[in-house]
């Protein structure tokens, strides 16, 4: 999923401060937390409240969109439901927003998340996490599952550094476990330690070139 | 076997078409009442289900309702108390095992109560604010004295991310977490009067 944290308030009620009917736009897609409809009528309570501090009052109406992303299922979705917006505030990821922003370029979309990686929630432990780092050449079949591109400090593919902490913490970041350490427990658990000593060259950072574009017919 | 709450009591109602399969009520359901289903629908099984409404408070679509204790009821409440009550007006949601002795008696306070603490969610207390209340307190006990864990520790981060929203429109102050001991309504008396004088200042 896409992380995304709330901008604070007083930026975006910066943005919305030249304007009068907003539109809150929420998003039923892959945002982590999900910024669905009641997500979005909250954010339009805080921004009305927001307004009469300061002698504003916003006209503000709440949607959501099943994917922000698609800009065929949002055209369709949003545009019977678009009034006389004079503003746009979605709450979905960076795509979204420049999504809704093509296709309605006479009205000026704002983002009200700050998208920050992808990764998953650890539920029990409470925290978002950094999974991925979309590198364009996933090792995770050798790997048993866990990127050490995102999840080792240093990025490593070929084993841990030596700096490997007790515990099996990584020499960086001590709250952190070290990656190689945990992927050799998963290697093990599937009898594939032999994996460790398969030589992987060095990262091609070219692999996508940013930014990333490719035929869709021939993904 | 089934208890007699859990035949009769309120239960969630799920607009399957507005659910988004996030799996949030699957995870913080207290009682494993809910599961995901193919395609990416949360399935309830009310048998079991105990009407804390937690699961409702964490749906993000706004999918979810609990009988009895509908949103619009609450909503409809709180219309009530921002025209009936005396101003400085002031709003306590609270479980029902909250023991209060000035209920429903005082010109200024409005009492919301729920079976669970689960039920509060930040849509109802900014509405609130949006209704002319000028205080919001939230009465429920400390977590590790809640009988269900996971309703007792979500109040503190719920608070404080809304205190910090508030922050921003100078509203903090009027959002208040009590945190009393099961038993004690003194205490929760003493901060429900010092809550309603810091309000009446703050006017």
């Amino acid at each position: 999923m896409i992380v995304v944290t709330q901008k604070p308030l007083d930026e975006i009620l910066h943005f919305l401060s030249s304007n009068n009917n907003i539109l809150v736009v929420g998003c039923d897609g892959c945002t982590q937390p999900p910024r669905s409809l009641k997500e979005a009528e909250n954010l339009g309570q805080l921004i009305e409240l927001g307004g009469k501090q300061k002698n504003k009052n916003f006209k503000v109406k709440a949607i959501t969109l099943t994917k922000q992303c698609d800009s065929a299922a949002a055209s369709s979705e949003l545009t019977p439901q678009i009034d006389d917006a004079q503003a746009i505030l979605s709450l979905a990821c960076g795509i979204g927003i420049q999504t809704l922003a093509d296709i309605f370029p006479e009205i000026p979309v704002f983002p009200s998340q700050n998208t920050i990686f992808i990764g998953a929630e650890e539920k029990e432990k409470g925290f978002y996490e950094e999974r991925c780092s979309v590198c364009g050449d996933c090792v995770l079949a050798e790997t048993g599952g866990i990127c050490p591109i995102t999840r080792c400090a240093k990025g490593l593919l070929n084993g841990p550094c030596g700096g490997t902490r007790k515990g099996g913490k990584c020499e960086i970041d001590p709250e952190k476990d070290c990656a190689w350490t945990i992927i050799y427990r998963r290697l093990e658990k599937q009898g594939k330690l032999d994996m460790m000593r398969k030589y992987h060259p060095f990262r091609n950072f070219r692999v996508v070139k940013r930014p990333g574009r490719v035929e869709a017919m021939k993904t | 076997m089934v208890t007699l709450i859990e035949q009769f009591g309120p239960k969630v109602q799920a607009n399957e078409d507005l659910c988004i399969g996030c799996g949030n009520c699957v995870f913080y359901c207290p009682n494993d009442s809910v599961r995901m289903k193919s395609p990416g629908k949360a399935c309830f099984n009310l048998s079991s289900c105990r009407g804390c409404g937690i699961c409702v408070a964490f749906c993000p679509a706004g999918a979810l309702d609990l009988e009895g204790l509908e949103r619009e009821t609450i909503s409809n409440l709180i219309s009530r108390f921002s025209s009936e009550l005396e101003r400085p007006r002031v709003l306590v949601f609270h479980c029902q095992w909250c023991i209060f002795s000035p209920l429903g008696l005082h010109k200024n306070v409005g009492f919301i109560d729920s079976l669970c603490t689960g039920r509060i969610q930040a849509f109802h207390i900014l509405e609130a604010f949006r209704k002319g209340i000028d205080g919001v307190m939230i009465a429920a006990c400390e977590a590790d004295n809640c009988q269900l864990e996971k309703a007792g520790e979500r109040l503190k981060p719920l608070v404080a991310v809304l205190q910090e929203r508030l922050g921003v429109i100078g509203l903090q102050d009027r959002l208040h977490l009590c945190l009393a001991p099961p038993r004690s309504s003194e205490i929760f008396e003493e901060e429900l009067e010092q809550f309603l004088m810091k309000i009446k200042e703050l006017k």
